[in-house]
C-alpha cells in the first residue's frame, strides 16, 4: 500500500503493450513507442475503482526475474521488493510461448497475479485461436482477454484486479523441485500448447516484405538517409510560414505593442526594458520555435510508432560495431535527436557498462530539438535557399563527430568486446494520429515550460543587465562578451559581434537561449544606434535574421559557430544527466572533451576557408587544431597505457 | 545440401540441384538458411534463452547475409535480429520448410494440437 492506495504493478516482456495499458487505466499520456525498451524508468499513476483509490506502477520490460540490464533491474527489484499489491503480467497474447516462461517466475512472488492477455485482436487476426479459460485454469489466476490500444478488457482487468486484492496469493505453476530454467520452458510450451490453436498457414507478414527492401544491404543506408532528410525539409519548409507568421504578429503585438502601451501608462524605462523587451520579446523568440520543434517531433514520433526504429538500428549496426557498440544503442541516440536527456537514460537497455558509457558520451552529438532553433534562424538568415540542407548537414556533422569519438574512445579508454545483439523487430503499424500528435503536444510542452523559462529569463535577465552602464561606459554583459571574445575571434566571431559569445555561454543552461541571447543582445544593440540606422533595414519579426546577417562577416563564420554549437558542452540537464548515469568522472570528461573538439572543428573548418585570405593567420590556427586533436589522440592512449600498467 | 549465395544471401540450393530439406546433423544457427525452419538444441546464453530463444523452440531463418553482423529471425509472431556471435552459438536441428525444398513444416509457426 503507498499512502492508503493499493498499488499495481504493470509487468512484462517489452513491446507487449504494457505503457498502452498503463494510460488506458490511469487516463495518463505516457509515450507508447512501436519498439522495445521505450520504458526505462518507473511511472506511476492512478485511477479510482470501486470507491476505492489504486496506484498503477508501470514497470520497464523484462524477461525474467534474473535481470541483464539496468532497466530490467529497476522492474525486477520493484517485484521482489514485494511494493505491489497486486501485479499484473501483461502478456502478449501473440507470443504466448515467450511470456509464460515470466509468468511462472510471477506466480512465485507471493502475491495476487492477474494475466492481462493483451493484443488478442492481433493474435486473432494472425488465425489463433485462444483458450482464456484454460489458459487461467492453468495459472490458477485470472487471464483478461484485451486489446489496451481500443480500450476493450480494462474495465473487466480493472474490475479483475479488485477482485484478486481481497483474495489469497497466486500459487506457482511449478513444484519447488521443478522450477529450474528446462522446467519453465517445457511448462510454457506445454501450456501454448494447451491453450492455443494456430490456423494450419500463416500469411506472410507484409512487415517482412517490406523489410527485405528496407533492411537490404544496397537500400538500407540510403532509405534511411532519405528518410531522415525528408524529416528535416518537412521540419524547415513546412514550418517557415508559420514562424514567419508567428514572429512578425507576436513581434508587434508584444515587443513593440508592449512598449507603445507601457510608454502611454508612464511606466518607467527601466520596467519597459524588462516587460517588453525582456519578457515580450523572450515569448516572441519561444513562440517563433514552436512550429519546427512541433514538425520535428510529429516526424520522430511517426518513425517511432511505425515501427522503424528498429530497422534502423539494424541498417546502423555495421556503423555503430566500427565504433565499438551493438546495433541497439542506436536507439538511444536516435531518442537522443529529441531531447539529449531521454537518450541518456535511454543508454539503460545496454548490458554492458562499458557500452552504456561509450553511447552516453557520444549522444550530446545528436542535435537535440534545443539546438534545432538555433540551425533554423541562423540557417534561414545566412542560407535562406538551402536551409533545409545546412540543418542536415549539421545533424551528419554530430553523427560523424560521433562516429569519430566514438572510434577514438573505442581504441583507447574504452575497449571492449561488443556485446551479445539481440533485438526484436516489432512489426510496422499505421500510425496512429492520435498517438502521434499526442506526442508531440507533450514534447512541445515540454519545450515550452523548459525552454520558454530559460529563454524569457535569458532574454529578461540579459535585457536588464546590458541596460545597466558601467563607468567605462559598457554593461556588465558586454564587457564578459568582451573579455569570452578571443577565444571565439579564431572562429570567425568578430570584435564588435561580442553578443555571440554571450551566446554560447548562456547556451550552457539550455541550448535553446542562444537565440535568445542574441535575440535580446541585437535588439538593444540597435536601440541604441551602435549599429549604423542604414544598417538596420529589417524590422519587426525578421530583425533577428537581419541582425544575424549584419553581425556574422560570411557564411563560413556563421557555419563555423553552428558547428561550435552542436558540439560544446552539453547543458546542464544533460550534464546532470551523464552525472547520474556514469558518474562525476565521466561528467568532467564529457564536458571538457566536447568543449574543446568543439573549438577545435570549428577553427579547423573557419580557418581552412579562409586560407586563401590569410593564409599565414589561417596556417597558424591550423596547426594550433591539428595540435590539439593529436594532444586527444595522444593523452587519451597514454592513459590507457598507465591505466593497464597500473 | 549445398548452399550458395544468392546477392550475398545465405540460401538453399536445392532448385538447381542441391539437396535441400531436412538436414541430419546439428548446425550452428548462423550457418542456417533464409526460409528454413530450424528447432534449437543447444542454446547457450541465458538472456538470449530468456527471450525465446530456448532449446525446443522453432524458429525460421528470414535473413542471412554473412557480410552482415546480424540474422533476422522469426520465432513465433515475433522477429528478432540475432548477432552472428550468439547465432554460432545456438545450435539447431533443421526442420526444413523452404518452399525450395518443400520439405519439412509448412508455416513459420507451430500447429497446435
Amino acid at each position: 500500500m503507498k499512502g492508503g492506495l493499493t498499488t499495481v504493478a504493470l509487468a512484462g516482456n517489452p513491446n507487449c503493450g504494457k505503457t498502452t495499458l498503463f494510460n488506458a487505466l490511469t487516463g495518463e499520456c505516457r509515450y507508447v513507442g512501436n519498439w522495445p525498451g521505450v520504458t526505462v524508468e518507473r511511472a506511476e499513476g492512478g485511477y479510482e475503482y470501486g470507491g476505492r483509490d489504486w496506484w498503477v506502477v508501470d514497470l520497464p520490460g523484462l524477461y525474467s526475474l534474473a535481470p541483464f540490464t539496468p532497466d530490467e533491474a529497476i522492474s525486477a527489484e520493484f517485484l521482489q521488493s514485494g511494493k505491489a499489491d497486486v501485479v499484473v503480467n501483461v502478456v502478449d497474447a501473440s507470443n504466448l510461448e515467450r511470456s509464460l516462461y515470466l509468468t511462472s517466475q510471477l506466480t512465485e512472488l507471493g502475491r495476487p497475479l492477474v494475466v492481462a492477455l493483451n493484443m488478442t485482436d492481433l493474435a486473432n487476426a494472425r488465425g489463433m485461436t485462444l483458450d482464456v479459460d484454460g489458459l487461467a485454469q492453468i495459472l490458477g489466476c485470472p487471464v483478461i482477454p484485451m486489446a489496451a490500444w481500443r480500450g476493450e478488457g480494462v474495465q473487466a482487468l480493472k474490475e479483475a484486479i479488485a477482485v484478486a486484492v481481497g483474495r489469497p496469493s497466486s500459487s506457482p505453476v511449478l513444484p519447488p523441485d521443478r522450477r529450474g530454467e528446462r522446467d519453465r520452458y517445457v511448462f510454457a510450451r506445454e501450456t501454448t500448447n494447451r491453450t492455443v490453436r494456430q490456423s494450419a498457414e500463416a500469411p506472410v507478414l507484409l512487415s517482412e516484405r517490406v523489410d527485405h527492401l528496407v533492411l537490404s544491404r544496397l537500400y538500407g543506408i540510403p532509405i534511411f538517409l532519405a528518410i531522415m532528410a525528408a524529416v528535416f525539409w518537412v521540419t524547415v519548409r513546412a514550418s517557415e510560414p508559420a514562424m514567419h507568421f508567428l514572429d512578425e504578429w507576436l513581434s508587434r503585438l508584444l515587443v513593440e505593442g508592449g512598449r507603445q502601451w507601457l510608454e502611454g501608462l508612464g511606466v518607467p524605462e527601466w520596467m519597459i526594458l524588462v516587460l517588453a523587451d525582456g519578457v515580450g520579446s523572450g515569448l516572441r523568440a519561444v513562440s517563433t520555435f514552436l512550429p519546427p520543434i512541433f514538425s520535428i517531433f510529429v516526424c520522430l514520433a511517426l518513425l517511432e510508432n511505425s515501427g522503424y526504429m528498429a530497422r534502423g538500428a539494424f541498417v546502423m549496426d555495421r556503423i555503430l560495431r566500427f565504433i565499438g557498440l551493438p546495433g541497439r544503442a542506436f536507439l538511444p541516440l536516435l531518442v537522443g535527436f529529441g531531447c539529449n536527456v531521454p537518450g541518456i537514460l535511454a543508454t539503460r537497455t545496454l548490458p554492458e557498462r562499458r557500452e552504456r558509457i561509450l553511447t552516453l558520451l557520444i549522444n550530446p552529438f545528436m542535435s537535440c530539438s534545443a539546438r534545432l532553433p538555433v540551425y533554423t534562424v541562423f540557417a534561414m538568415a545566412m542560407f535562406p535557399s538551402r536551409a533545409n540542407w545546412i540543418i542536415f548537414s549539421l545533424y551528419l556533422v554530430g553523427l560523424l563527430a560521433a562516429i569519430g569519438s566514438g572510434l577514438l574512445l573505442r581504441s583507447t579508454i574504452l575497449k571492449g568486446e561488443i556485446s551479445t545483439y539481440v533485438m526484436e523487430l516489432p512489426e510496422y503499424q499505421m500510425p496512429s494520429w492520435r498517438a502521434v500528435l499526442r506526442h508531440a503536444w507533450e514534447n512541445l510542452k515540454g519545450f515550452m515550460i523548459r525552454g520558454g523559462k530559460w529563454i524569457v529569463a535569458a532574454i529578461t535577465v540579459l535585457s536588464l543587465a546590458n541596460g545597466i552602464r558601467l563607468p567605462a561606459g559598457d554593461s556588465p554583459v558586454e564587457r564578459i562578451g568582451k573579455r569570452l571574445l578571443p577565444v571565439f575571434r579564431p572562429l570567425g566571431v568578430s570584435e564588435h559581434n561580442w553578443p555571440a559569445s554571450v551566446g554560447l555561454f548562456t547556451g550552457l543552461f539550455a541550448k535553446e537561449s542562444v537565440v535568445g541571447t542574441l535575440d535580446a543582445l541585437y535588439a538593444q544593440r540597435e536601440q541604441r544606434g551602435v549599429v549604423e540606422e542604414e544598417e538596420m533595414e529589417g524590422e519587426g519579426g525578421r530583425r533577428l535574421l537581419e541582425s544575424l546577417r549584419r553581425h556574422f562577416p560570411s557564411r563560413s563564420a556563421a557555419y563555423a559557430y553552428l558547428l561550435f554549437v552542436l558540439l560544446y558542452s552539453p547543458c546542464v540537464a544533460t550534464i546532470a544527466a551523464i552525472r547520474r548515469e556514469a558518474g562525476m568522472g565521466w561528467m568532467f570528461f564529457s564536458i571538457v572533451y566536447q568543449t574543446v573538439l568543439a573549438w577545435t572543428v570549428s577553427v579547423l573548418f573557419y580557418q581552412t576557408i579562409r586560407l586563401k585570405e590569410n593564409p599565414a593567420e589561417a596556417l597558424f590556427w591550423l596547426g594550433l587544431g591539428a595540435f590539439l586533436l593529436a594532444g586527444w589522440v595522444f593523452g587519451l592512449k597514454a592513459w590507457t597505457w598507465r591505466r593497464r600498467r597500473a | 545440401m549445398r548452399w550458395r549465395f544468392r546477392y550475398g544471401h545465405r540460401r538453399c540450393s536445392s532448385l538447381i540441384g542441391g539437396g535441400g530439406g531436412k538436414g541430419g546433423g546439428l548446425v550452428p544457427l548462423a550457418e542456417g538458411f533464409e526460409g528454413h525452419h530450424y528447432e534449437i538444441v543447444e542454446s547457450p546464453d541465458r538472456h538470449i534463452r530468456e527471450m525465446g530463444f530456448f532449446p525446443g523452440a522453432r524458429v525460421r531463418i528470414i535473413r542471412n547475409v554473412p557480410s552482415e553482423h546480424g540474422l533476422v529471425v522469426g520465432l513465433g509472431r515475433s522477429r528478432y535480429v540475432l548477432g552472428r556471435s550468439a547465432a554460432a552459438l545456438i545450435r539447431v536441428a533443421d526442420l526444413g520448410g523452404c518452399r525450395h525444398c518443400h520439405g519439412g513444416i509448412g508455416s513459420d509457426s507451430t500447429a497446435f494440437a
